[in-house]
């Protein structure tokens, strides 16, 4: 709700000048990031604009990525008037820079392993047909034809579709690694190289049918989990979403967009009600109400006089306001977080998971085993040592490990986006099953950031909103804010005699000649009410939405129930933070108040197996800090670039299921690979005792890669 | 059985031209996006 009504104050000309049209679109293309796609129904809304809005040639969204991408003709439409289209809808679109190479470079490979996957299969299919038309006792003639088709087709499998197994065998042995890839590579390497002597020379021993078969299973689970790993618009940077590369700079004429980067030191600058300041400056208007959120993490407003300096970051709450610009982004505290957020993001070292962990441990022991056989039994016979070493690596050849993990995790990304959960990686799942401290940010993460007025408007005679509003006018409680936004702000006001704030209770005042109070009323439980008295006479109550998300009591107490710890951290004074945590039975030492971004993310870092719940800006820096960070609101490109885990439903319900889904995946993971292990067990005797021929591998292989399937096939089915 | 000679040469050939038509399809975008025209379809 809050992005929607946001939305109604965003001014879009500044697409319509040439510096920004030139950095926004190219050749009547561009691109827009639009926060609040859900379903089918938003993108036929939008797209619908295409049949009604003159000039607009194309308009197409993609649900994925929740971008919209349209071509306009610029002499019949502005940028800014397309914009403004797609806001009415109720949308909060944000303009995005054409793609750059790095992100078309990755649209490519996603192409690319598609037709691999497609010449892997078809490879696959006709070598398994053609083989088993030889095992099931084609004469010989056409078993010699048949083998040949099948060492054709195994070469584009050899040479073009194991090709990433290659590359992450060699990057693995650079780091010196033993990943899953290795023994893939010198399996479909040498099992091609043993198969094809083998074949010049008439015998029977030949693998294609069984390695590619794998090959394929391999890379079509890889796809799976690629597939349903949220795909994303570029990692945007924070500053983009924000809207800070633009700014209204004041001239003789009143104001015009400006590229931020453009502006000089001394410059002045327009703001508008819910803009972000792109600088610190100087205020030159007289006063101003700004929200530090972002460098302090508390909420309640702040007001500055004129000459205060305002950091660069904060966000004007209401009216418009001027400043003289003072120091450029990048030099201020704001700026550098903002650099360090976008740093780590991109460079976090990727954790081996458990699977490539336990992997390597069964790899090494297959390898060593093998290589003992074959010096063992050479002495006995040379080539029967090859044909068993190799027999064991091929069967061995951790198939139902590398398939069964990736298709775990395909299983686990599926299940969490059914409860409206985005995972960024699957990685999460195996570090959120771990979770031992639960940190809560408290603004906009346990209780709403605004409170909103849920009498009726029409309970309230106009002349008491006018009385009202006039009392509030001054106050910077939340309880004003909501006053403001619920009642039209364009009465010309009464004047008050006697005006006074008795902070925490409410504010009083003559008004027509009589007395009026608004008081807070101190009624146990959750919800916000205030009552207007007349006089000493109570005439009206106005009720707002709880400050307590609903079902967040219950939800901490589930976690509690599994004994997850769970703290409080909020930047908000003492007293606030302790009422709302008591509120939620957090006990003293849980509850860490009067925190900046910078100690929470401390706090964070510090605890092993943490989890940081916050709001999707605020808190980036302590979610990149925590093993999982999870973001609660917030647009959802912006919180994705610090968070592992986004709740497109903002209710903590979301996390229990995160943990949830996270322990049963492991668990699942440490089935298939109990399954393979025993699996490699069987087929790792049989090949040493020399039981092993292309067709029982060829029969062997597939029982695996079933019980695999099946078990993963369970565990989704379990609600 | 000679007939094989003929059929295998020809089923070889479909094989690969329903390849080649996956990549032309692949290389063209139509896999890009596969979530939006489900939901596209439903909504018209």
């Amino acid at each position: 709700m809050a992005e929607i009504k946001a939305a109604r104050f965003n001014d879009y000309s500044f697409l319509d000048q040439d510096d920004f049209r030139r950095a926004y679109s190219n050749r009547g293309r561009i691109r827009f990031y639009v926060d609040g796609i859900s379903c089918g129904k938003c993108v036929r809304k939008i797209e619908d604009l295409a049949l009604t809005v003159k000039g607009l040639e194309d308009l197409r969204v993609d649900l994925a990525s929740h971008t919209a991408e349209a071509q306009v003709d610029p002499n019949h439409l502005e940028f800014s008037e397309l914009a403004n289209h797609i806001q009415r809808l109720g949308f909060n679109p944000i303009p995005l820079k054409p793609e750059d190479s790095a992100e078309q470079l990755q649209r490519l490979s996603d192409r690319h392993e598609l037709i691999r996957l497609a010449v892997a299969a078809a490879c696959a299919g006709n070598i398994m047909t053609f083989s088993f038309a030889t095992y099931l006792g084609a004469s010989a003639d056409f078993a010699s034809v048949f083998s040949w088709l099948s060492f054709a087709l195994y070469l584009p499998v050899v040479f073009y579709v194991a090709i990433p197994f290659y590359r992450g065998a060699w990057y693995s042995l650079a780091r010196k690694q033993i990943s899953i890839d290795l023994p893939m590579a010198v399996a479909s390497f040498s099992g091609f190289i043993f198969s094809t002597i083998e074949l010049i020379r008439g015998k029977g021993d030949i693998y294609f049918d069984s390695l590619s078969g794998f090959l394929f299973l391999i890379l079509l689970s890889r796809y799976a989990q690629r597939r349903l790993q949220r795909r994303f618009i570029r990692p945007e940077e924070l500053s983009e979403t924000l809207q800070l590369s633009r700014v209204r700079q004041v001239n003789e004429s009143g104001w015009s967009w400006t590229r931020t980067e453009n502006t000089r030191i001394g410059e002045r600058i327009l703001l508008q009600a819910k803009e972000t300041l792109p600088a610190d400056a100087e205020l030159i208007s007289s006063t101003a109400h700004f929200s530090l959120a972002w460098l302090s993490g508390e909420s309640r407003p702040k007001t500055f006089l004129r000459g205060a300096i305002v950091p660069a970051g904060a966000l004007l709450i209401n009216g418009e306001a001027q400043l003289a610009i003072r120091k450029p982004l990048l030099d201020t505290s704001f700026g550098k977080i903002l650099k360090s957020v976008e740093e780590q993001s991109v460079g976090g070292t990727r954790i081996a998971n458990l699977a490539d962990r336990s992997a390597q441990w069964l790899l090494a022991t297959v390898f060593t085993l093998a290589i003992v056989f074959l010096v063992g039994y050479w002495a006995v016979s040379p080539e029967e040592a090859v044909r068993r070493a190799l027999a064991l690596i091929i069967l061995a050849c951790p198939c139902a490990m590398a398939f069964g993990t990736p298709l775990a995790l395909a299983a686990s990304l599926k299940k969490a986006r059914k409860k409206g959960l985005i995972v960024r990686n699957a990685d999460v799942f195996e570090k959120a099953a771990s979770v031992k401290t639960i940190f809560f940010d408290k603004t906009g993460t346990l209780t709403d950031s605004d409170l909103t007025l849920t009498t009726p408007l029409s309970q309230i005679a106009l002349v008491h909103q006018k009385v009202i509003l006039a009392l509030e006018n001054e106050s910077l409680h939340p309880i004003a804010f909501a006053f403001r936004r619920a009642f039209n702000e364009e009465h010309s006001l009464p004047p008050v005699d006697g005006w006074r704030e008795s902070v925490g209770l409410g504010v009083s005042g003559f008004v027509y000649g009589k007395f009026y109070e608004v008081k807070r009323n101190s009624k146990p439980g959750t919800q916000v009410s205030c009552t207007l008295f007349e006089d000493g006479q109570p005439i009206l109550d106005c009720v707002f939405s709880s400050i307590l998300k609903p079902g967040s009591r219950a939800a901490l107490d589930t976690l509690r129930g599994e004994g997850i710890q769970v703290a409080l951290l909020s930047g908000d004074a003492k007293e606030v933070t302790e009422n709302i945590g008591a509120q939620l039975g957090f006990t003293q030492t849980e509850i860490l108040y009067e925190c900046c971004p910078a100690v929470k993310a401390t706090e964070v870092a510090r605890t092993p197996h943490a989890m940081m719940v916050g709001d999707g800006v605020n808190d980036s820096l302590a979610m990149l800090r925590a093993d999982v960070g999870v973001a609660v609101s917030g647009g959802m490109a912006t919180a994705l670039k610090a968070a592992d885990v986004y709740l497109a439903n903002p209710s903590l319900e979301g996390i229990q299921a995160l943990i949830r889904i996270s322990r049963e995946g492991m668990a699942l993971i440490r089935r298939n690979l109990a399954i393979s292990v025993l699996y490699n067990l069987i087929g790792g005797s049989l090949a040493v005792m020399g039981f092993i021929n292309p067709f029982v591998a060829a029969l062997l292989m597939p029982i695996s890669s079933a019980f695999i399937l099946l078990s993963t096939y369970i565990a989704e089915r379990r609600p | 059985m000679i007939v094989l000679y003929l059929m295998i040469p020809i089923s070889l050939a479909l094989g690969i031209g329903f390849v080649g038509a996956f990549v032309w399809s692949v290389r063209n975008g139509q896999m890009d996006d596969t979530e939006t025209p489900a939901h596209r379809i439903l909504e018209d």
